[in-house]
């Protein structure tokens, strides 16, 4: 069943031909897209308003060596970090205890029902009034974002074991502690890790909003990439300082920093799940 | 290859002689007690020492619930279970279950599968090493003890499988349908290869299966069990020579007149599980049976 979930990615020669095929036409179909208004007058809607792939590049170059670019990149990567591993640490043993202790199941479940719903953005209102600093509340909303789906999924594969492999575990001698930490922790894996890209798909998203409504927080750094207050705050700002090409800059940032973070959640998968690996 | 079977199971140390597993007027149901489904009837037979006895009955008939009642992974709602004269209630290494399907551990090396159990109860070091290269010497897997199930084929798993069980030197093997799902070549193949391992060993061994040919070429004893709700129906004493071959088997007289016998017991108790009306299984059971007349 985990496998359908893991289509092998080969990077064949083929594979990579096909993937900078498919991004060079994107490319140019953005350029001349908003570049189709200059030439002819007649300017395409939609994309007629967003500046074309150059000037973003150009831009983007520029930024290379600012400060408050990279602070925005270090800000936004150290919130959801934050965020992810608290999810991690609490979201873990808490949603095993939910899986396997029934009074445990009975007396919280209710509770975290209810609040899982409300989304991790509603919360940004209260948490900036209850968390003393505007970086906690960041981060206590980037944490929400990831927990509930890690917890979900926890619970999940924790319940979902085949219960042959704990009745032949006792049956060789196995103690509880033995079954919890040979059998139980390492069937729910395969779970965590599914919980683990998820929910930092969903730190992402989280704390990019969270960045543009609280204001990004400290200002620190300084420079043409705005305040250093986070990749989400660089995109507010370049909006209300009406630079269109950094927005697109932010944004592109933002989905190779995602694309890193679930990488990294791969490759660790890979790494302490070594029997999932595709034959 | 049986010879060398056997030297090497001399090497190991003592080897118990097994255990004896009684069954008294165990019943168990499920649901209500306004809605009882009762799925063991008042069943009673015993697993006698140092034989390999077959459990057959139809499928569906409650064989896999009694295997979780011999392994006390479920309690019966009445009579007992009892190895060697005492009464089980926990499920524990002396009644060792081999599953229809794989149970060996996706996340661990064969080799990691094999030294679970003793692991798990304290042993450690080079002689556990070599205890477990032994047992996965004898089901041939020594090239494989760094592959994860999914890297084995079918017929490797249930020998890993053979393998975990065999490190713990259980009193009562039992092992429900293990060959199920095999293609027919790799069936025989394991067929063939567990009856040397038994006879190399002559532990008690409990062997449920469906399969009439298996049941004959494999027991010493046949429980040939009721339709559902499970009872007994009668026991056939199959006393051919061991070493047992496939081939040998199939063409003796002696085989296949016990074979008949249990068929035409296990034929009513086949027609009943099939919807009333329903003529296939015996017309089935008719030409087989007519096959082995004209045959031989």
């Amino acid at each position: 069943m985990f496998a359908l979930a893991r289509v092998p990615i080969t990077l064949g020669t083929r594979a990579t031909a096909r993937a900078v095929i498919a991004i060079t036409l994107a490319v140019v179909f953005w350029e001349v897209g908003s570049r189709f208004g200059d030439w002819t007058g007649a300017r395409l809607p939609f994309i007629g308003v967003v500046p074309p792939p150059s000037r973003v590049l150009l831009v983007w170059y520029n930024l290379i060596g600012d400060y408050g670019y990279w602070q925005s990149w270090y800000l936004s990567f150290l919130r959801v970090l934050g965020g992810f591993g608290a999810a991690m640490v609490l979201g873990i043993p808490f949603g095993m205890a939910l899986a396997l202790n029934r009074t445990f199941y009975q007396t919280a479940f209710p509770t975290f029902e209810v609040l899982r719903p409300i989304p991790p953005l509603a919360w940004v209102p209260a948490a900036i009034l209850f968390w003393p600093t505007q970086e906690l509340s960041i981060a206590f909303i980037t944490f929400l974002g990831a927990f509930y789906t890690i917890v979900i999924n926890v619970v999940g594969g924790a319940r979902s074991i085949d219960a042959r492999y704990i009745q032949s575990a006792y049956a060789m001698g196995a103690s509880r502690w033995t079954v919890f930490r040979r059998v139980v922790l390492p069937s729910t894996l395969p779970s965590i890790i599914v919980g683990a890209s998820v929910g930092m798909g969903v730190t992402w998203e989280v704390v990019v909003a969270a960045e543009m409504i609280s204001g990004g927080g400290s200002s620190m750094g300084s420079g043409t990439g705005g305040t250093g207050g986070g990749l989400g705050f660089f995109i507010w700002n370049s909006y209300t300082g009406g630079s269109y090409e950094q927005i697109i800059v932010g944004m592109i940032s933002i989905g190779i920093a995602g694309y890193i973070s679930s990488s990294a959640i791969r490759a660790l998968g890979d790494r302490i799940a070594p029997w999932l690996k595709p034959r | 290859m049986v010879e060398a079977t056997i030297t090497r199971a001399g090497t190991m140390k003592e080897k118990s002689v097994g255990g004896e597993l009684e069954v008294r007027d165990v019943s168990k149901s499920y649901g209500t007690d306004r809605y009882p489904k009762t799925v063991v009837d008042n069943c009673s037979f015993t697993v006698e020492r140092s034989k390999l006895t077959v459990m057959i009955g139809p499928s569906g008939s409650g064989k896999s619930t009694m295997v979780r009642l011999l392994a006390s992974f479920e309690q019966p709602t009445s009579g007992a279970v009892l190895l060697d004269g005492k009464k089980v209630t926990k499920p524990d290494r002396e009644r060792l279950v081999v599953f229809q399907e794989s149970a060996l551990y996706p996340w661990m090396t064969t080799y990691e599968n094999v030294v679970f159990g003793p692991k798990a109860q304290g042993r450690q070091g080079a002689s556990l090493a070599d205890a477990a290269r032994d047992a996965i010497d004898r089901v041939g897997l020594n090239q494989f003890q760094k592959s994860y199930p999914n890297q084995l084929s079918g017929g490797m798993q249930r020998r890993a499988e053979l393998a975990r069980a065999l490190i713990n030197d259980p009193a009562v093997m039992i092992l429900d349908e293990p060959f199920r799902g095999l293609d027919a070549m790799t069936k025989g193949l394991m067929q063939e290869y567990y009856a040397q391992l038994f006879e190399s060993s002559r532990n008690t061994h409990l062997f449920i299966t469906t399969d009439i040919d298996e049941a004959i070429f494999l027991a010493d004893r046949l429980l040939i069990m009721s339709n559902f709700p499970l009872r007994l129906r009668q026991v056939i004493e199959v006393d051919l020579p061991r070493p047992r071959r496939l081939a040998d088997v199939v063409t003796s007289d002696a085989a296949n007149q016990l074979k008949m016998t249990a068929l035409s017991i296990l034929h009513e108790e086949a027609l009943k599980s099939f919807a009333v009306g329903n003529q296939s299984a015996d017309h089935f059971i008719e030409s087989y049976k007519q096959r082995y007349r004209s045959g031989t």
